[in-house]
């Protein structure tokens, strides 16, 4: 995946990572988070502002540091490396706003052909049914695994694998 | 200044670690967890290790 990015680092177990993104705002620390969804081999992949002066996340401002599409690259790069060390399992993700959701459908469809020659994503329209990312398709939530198991995954969530 | 040479760690299992355990022993976005958490449950049953 050829796309411009920030330098970034991953945590031990890497499933943390942070960067800093530098923009109209000054240089801004963010930190991509995969957490365990209590469902075996599924990672909830959340990301945003860290700020150091209280050491949490800094949930409450929009940064518009003019590089949202640095920051997606930086964070769907983290998303491959998470992979890359976590081959079995799934990483869930979806938009905290209906904006913010349609920016990463874009981006998975801009991407789309690069990204299945490793992975394969689910998208959900409705959250009550999953399909192979369609472009065009208003998905809200989705769902990557690595492409070799894409038959387990679909079984699981046709609830198949019981 | 903003450097266009792709990085070094673009390679996967290339990226840097460093020490983070500043965000050891919490979720850093619980709200964000438990919207997937209600996403999903329909779709998957709870780890063994949950119960």
């Amino acid at each position: 995946m050829n796309l411009n990015c920030y330098p970034c680092f991953a945590n031990e177990t890497h499933s943390a990572y942070e960067f800093t993104s530098y923009g109209t705002k000054g240089a801004v620390k963010k930190v991509v988070e995969y957490a365990w969804t209590g469902f075996d081999g599924v990672y909830n992949l959340a990301f945003g502002d860290f700020d150091e002066s209280v050491n949490n996340i800094n949930d409450l401002i929009v940064t518009n540091n003019g590089d949202c599409l640095k920051v997606l690259s930086t964070v769907a790069w983290t998303v491959r490396e998470f992979m890359f060390w976590h081959p079995e399992e799934l990483v869930f993700a979806t938009g905290s706003t209906d904006s913010r959701t349609r920016l990463y459908r874009i981006g998975i469809a801009s991407n789309l052909a690069e990204i299945q020659k490793e992975f394969v994503i689910f998208g959900s329209t409705k959250c009550d049914a999953w399909e192979e990312f369609i472009i065009g398709n208003d998905y809200i939530s989705f769902l990557v695994g690595r492409k070799e198991n894409k038959e387990a995954i679909w079984n699981r969530l046709q609830n198949l694998d019981l | 200044m903003e450097s266009t040479a792709k990085p070094r760690f673009m390679k996967p299992g290339k990226m840097p670690v460093k020490d983070m355990s500043y965000l050891d022993g919490r979720v850093l976005f619980p709200e964000k967890l438990k919207k997937a958490q209600e996403i999903l449950a329909p779709f998957f049953s709870k780890s063994k290790e949950c119960t």
